[in-house]
């Protein structure tokens, strides 16, 4: 029974995998059909429906308008599209739900590119009202498609009034959020655009190429003075960096073109890793260490998010907590918390090395240089065999929690409550922990004190122990006086060799500082 | 052995076919909501029904089911998967479920049954039309299956299925008296999504049929049961006898330590580091119903440290090389064939090939090579990217490709 369960399993797949290729061959028929019929230049919109009807495929008699405006839209052929929407719109028949999404998407897209025609625009007026009217509330769907559309002939009143509608039965998405805004700053309304920014932002959603271009835009409009205009930037990029935003490739230029047309330096740069040093201005980025009251709200919450959470059972147990509290407040504070078993299996597949080996020689590295060192770990490692054990035991503070509890959520909150100047030291990035935090201004605190204090320890054949401080700066969009670092992404992907050590891509910067006659005038004012 | 066969393959059969007459009046009642059920889209004043029932008169409630009414016409009209009809539980489960991507993915699988339902039915017809065309085909399940009729001739007195159905139960029964007591801990409910409640019912239903086929059932014991939950309302539905009296398994709402003494209780969990060497014919197991796909968190652990009773998990690893990226717990109706087989031949290679083989690392190695036999041009892409890789990115890529395959087959 077994080995023909083997044999058949595998094959089995094989076989579900045909067919599931020819299932999808049958279902693409009617939408390449649709594609290579609307490349040609006559119409006979009754004869393609019937044709398409005829095959099989998910389009059916319903969803036929929605799906061909779709493909339409999608396929960016927009004079056939309007061939589309005039025979639509002149055949009498009441439209419906999936025709009017339909054509809203159209003359969203495109009116991006060109401007409206009188007829349109009062389409889609009429169908605000119209589906207003009949429905009293929209679904999130039409209600988005309807905001894309008003939003391209300038009704923004409307629009944040069918945003409100969306919030009913689900989340605004990105794009909806930054179309709005960039409309509201186009229409020189910005105080209303910074409101709705704020709700885009406590909503997690970030900002977008509109946005960022609509405000400078907004900015280069209505102010000529370039002091003037230099200090508005600075305010969109104020938000980036409270927010902690990575910003995209074309914002990014964007940026750089702006800041050079207005005589300042703007480079798109990289950063060293080792002391923050970035490769265009030479200046270093700061460090950007916890405020008293950060660190303290991190204090507060963690013992009860990492140990505690929804079920202390689930981690460890009421005795042992009892018995941690007790060690820490006896025995704080410290320089050093270790991750015991993290370290120690830093060298697990190089051979001929013990694992308590590594860990003393960490040990000894901090011991050297008169820090405290604490040893956090499972029973289990005390029965460790050989001498290296007990000394380890010797030069360090330790607690061992159970072999069935967790001991990450005890050694990062043991470096918390030691003090704000506890480092720890484990290759783990932790981000379970921070997603635990449930809170995302605490975790963006939580992930500042991690790049501030974590060290990593990696072991190679050749190279042998390294051991890899912190980072001496905050990988975070700052200012230092007029001069501004912003990183960006690119669609780009990173190489999956590469080690994940938790640092953020540091090879894709905006460097903008005046020009240098600028920073000259900017020492003598400081 | 020829009546286990028989029994499995009418073990859905003989479920619906024990119908006690009050869930015949509750079947009623559930046709009459059924009858949307049509293949055409709802009509107006159908759909005004559905919306009094579900909301009896809450503004904010009806307010929100129309729109999502809207929502699921919009995704019908712009070629989304929608369902062409759903009836007033889906309708239920939908204002139940909080973001956007939760509903589209419950009408997608809505869309799907439907779909799948349509093509039985077209099927169904077609066959019966090539059957009526053809001479009657004696239906057998195996071989040496004895037909029974006016035409065919037999020695033996015709076992149905009811007689099988009551041979089963009393061996059941039987174990209620004397065998061995085990418990399955059904308190994990509300740490399951419905889909996962759902699951974990049909697993039970199987657990029951598992363990009363076999030579020497366990007595089962269901504790912490909830009895107006989702789990107990699906199974109900799987076996709509379970709550007669007559029938062979013990329900309790009380927790396992007002029922057993603490220090005979056993907590099978795949969390904790003790194994379980030997079978303990004194000891009365326990496993947790609970299916973990979305919440990982060592739940039955922390349940058997909270209660101060024993854990203890499988030696899977002593037995069996196991599949990176394959976890290692296991259904309650794969745990419970296991124990059963253990309980009577004390072998642990024997009883442990109840566990799925694509778990295992020979299935994953067998599935890639059998793949790359099949696909020529796969091996020589495969061999090519394979060159132009440096040493450690190879590394990488074997242990990734083990990785992404789990769970696939």
């Amino acid at each position: 029974m077994i080995p023909v369960n083997l044999y058949l399993r595998p094959s089995l797949r094989l076989i579900k995998q045909v067919s599931l290729a020819t299932a999808s061959r049958n279902a693409l028929d009617q939408v390449s059909y649709i594609k290579s019929v609307i490349g040609k230049n006559e119409y006979n919109w009754l004869n393609i429906k019937n044709n398409v009807l005829s095959m099989q495929g998910t389009i059916n008699e319903k969803n036929f308008e929605g799906v061909l405006l779709r493909i339409i839209t999608s396929s960016k052929k927009f004079d056939v599209g309007l061939a589309f929407a005039s025979h639509l719109l002149n055949s009498n028949e009441e439209l419906s739900l999936g025709s009017i999404n339909g054509l809203l998407g159209l003359y969203y897209s495109f009116g991006k590119e060109t401007k409206l025609k009188e007829e349109e625009k009062k389409f889609i007026l009429d169908s605000y009202e119209k589906l207003y009217d009949k429905y009293k509330s929209l679904d999130f769907s039409t209600c988005e498609k309807l905001l894309h559309a008003l939003c391209v002939i300038n009704e923004w009143e409307k629009a944040l009034k069918v945003l409100d509608d969306i919030l009913l039965s689900s989340e605004p998405t990105h794009s909806a959020y930054n179309i709005l805004i960039a409309t509201i700053f186009n229409n020189n309304k910005k105080d209303k655009a910074l409101q709705l920014i704020q709700r885009c932002i406590s909503n997690k959603r970030s900002l977008r190429f509109e946005a960022y271009e609509a405000w400078i835009s907004y900015i280069l409009r209505n102010y000529k003075n370039r002091k003037v205009i230099i200090k508005h930037l600075n305010e969109i990029c104020l938000i980036i960096s409270s927010n902690c935003f990575v910003i995209d490739l074309n914002t990014a230029i964007k940026f750089k073109d702006v800041y050079t047309t207005l005589g300042w330096n703007a480079n798109l740069t990289r950063i060293k890793k080792h002391d923050g040093q970035c490769m265009s201005c030479k200046n270093t980025l700061d460090l950007l260490s916890l405020s008293k009251d950060e660190f303290n709200s991190l204090k507060e919450v963690i013992q009860d998010k990492l140990i505690v959470g929804s079920d202390l059972f689930l981690k460890t147990s009421p005795t042992e907590l009892r018995t941690f509290l007790k060690f820490i407040e006896h025995n704080a504070p410290f320089d050093v918390v270790l991750d015991g078993l993290n370290i120690a299996y830093a060298a697990n597949n190089v051979p001929g090395i013990e694992k308590v080996t590594v860990l003393n020689n960490v040990v000894d590295y901090f011991r050297s240089r008169n820090k405290k060192v604490l040893l956090l770990s499972r029973k289990h490692m005390r029965q460790w065999r050989g001498k290296g054990i007990e000394k380890l035991l010797h030069n360090t503070c330790n607690f061992f929690t159970d072999n069935v509890s967790q001991d990450d959520p005890y050694f990062i909150t043991a470096a918390i409550m030691s003090g704000s100047h506890t480092d720890i030291v484990s290759k783990d990035l932790l981000r379970g922990h921070t997603f635990l935090l449930k809170n995302e201004k605490l975790s963006r605190i939580f992930r500042r004190w991690q790049w501030q204090h974590q060290w990593m320890i990696y072991f190679k054949k050749r190279s042998g122990l390294i051991i890899q401080p912190p980072l001496t700066f905050t990988p975070c969009a700052q200012n230092k006086g007029d001069m501004w670092h912003l990183p960006y992404e690119t669609d780009e992907e990173q190489t999956p060799s590469q080690i994940n050590d938790g640092i953020p891509d540091l090879s894709n910067w905006l460097c903008i500082q005046p020009k240098l006659i600028d920073v000259d005038l900017f020492k003598e004012y400081k | 052995m020829h009546c286990i066969r028989l029994f499995t393959s009418h073990l859905l059969k003989t479920h619906t076919k024990i119908v006690p007459l009050q869930n015949v009046i509750k079947y009623n009642t559930n046709l009459k909501l059924n009858q949307y059920r049509s293949y055409v889209s709802q009509q107006e004043d159908e759909m005004e029904n559905m919306i009094d029932s579900l909301c009896k008169g809450d503004e904010e409630l009806e307010k929100k089911l129309r729109i999502l009414m809207l929502e699921v016409e919009v995704m019908r009209q712009d070629g989304r998967c929608a369902p062409n009809s759903m009836n007033i539980r889906h309708w239920q489960h939908l204002l139940d479920l909080t973001s956007r991507h939760q509903r589209s993915k419950y009408l997608t699988y809505l869309f799907k049954t439907e779909k799948s339902k349509e093509n039985e039915k077209a099927k169904k017809e077609a066959r019966r039309k090539e059957m009526e065309s053809s001479k009657p085909v004696i239906n057998k399940d195996f071989p040496d299956d004895l037909s029974y009729g006016l035409t065919h001739q037999s020695l033996f007195v015709r076992i149905r299925d009811q007689s099988i159905n009551n041979f089963d139960n009393y061996r059941a029964l039987q174990a209620m008296m004397y065998g061995q007591s085990i418990i399955i801990d059904c308190s994990y409910e509300e740490h399951m999504v419905w889909r996962e409640t759902i699951n974990a019912a049909k697993q039970m239903t199987l657990v029951f049929g598992d363990n009363r086929m076999h030579k020497d059932p366990f007595n089962i014991h269901m504790c912490n049961v909830n009895l107006d939950g989702q789990f107990m309302e699906q199974l109900i539905r799987n076996i709509p006898s379970i709550d007669e009296p007559w029938f062979p398994m013990n329900i309790h709402t009380k927790s396992y330590l007002d029922v057993f003494p603490k220090d005979k209780l056993v907590y099978l969990t795949p969390h904790c580091r003790q194994e379980l060497t030997k079978f303990d014919h004194d000891a009365v197991y326990i496993i947790g119903c609970m299916v973990d796909k979305v919440n990982n968190e060592p739940l039955s652990l922390a349940k058997a440290k909270k209660d101060g009773i024993k854990m203890a998990k499988l030696p899977l690893d002593r037995y069996l090389e196991w599949a990176p990226g394959s976890k290692k717990n296991l259904n309650i109706n794969h745990m419970v064939p296991i124990l059963l087989d253990l309980k009577l031949t004390g072998d642990w290679e024997y009883s442990l090939r109840h566990i799925p083989r694509r778990k295992l690392m020979e299935t994953k190695i067998l599935a890639m090579q059998n793949k790359i036999k099949k696909n020529p041009l796969l091996k020589q892409t495969i061999m090519k990217q394979f060159k132009s890789l440096s040493l450690k990115e190879k590394k990488i890529n074997s242990r990734r490709s083990l990785y992404d395959d789990s769970d696939s087959i």
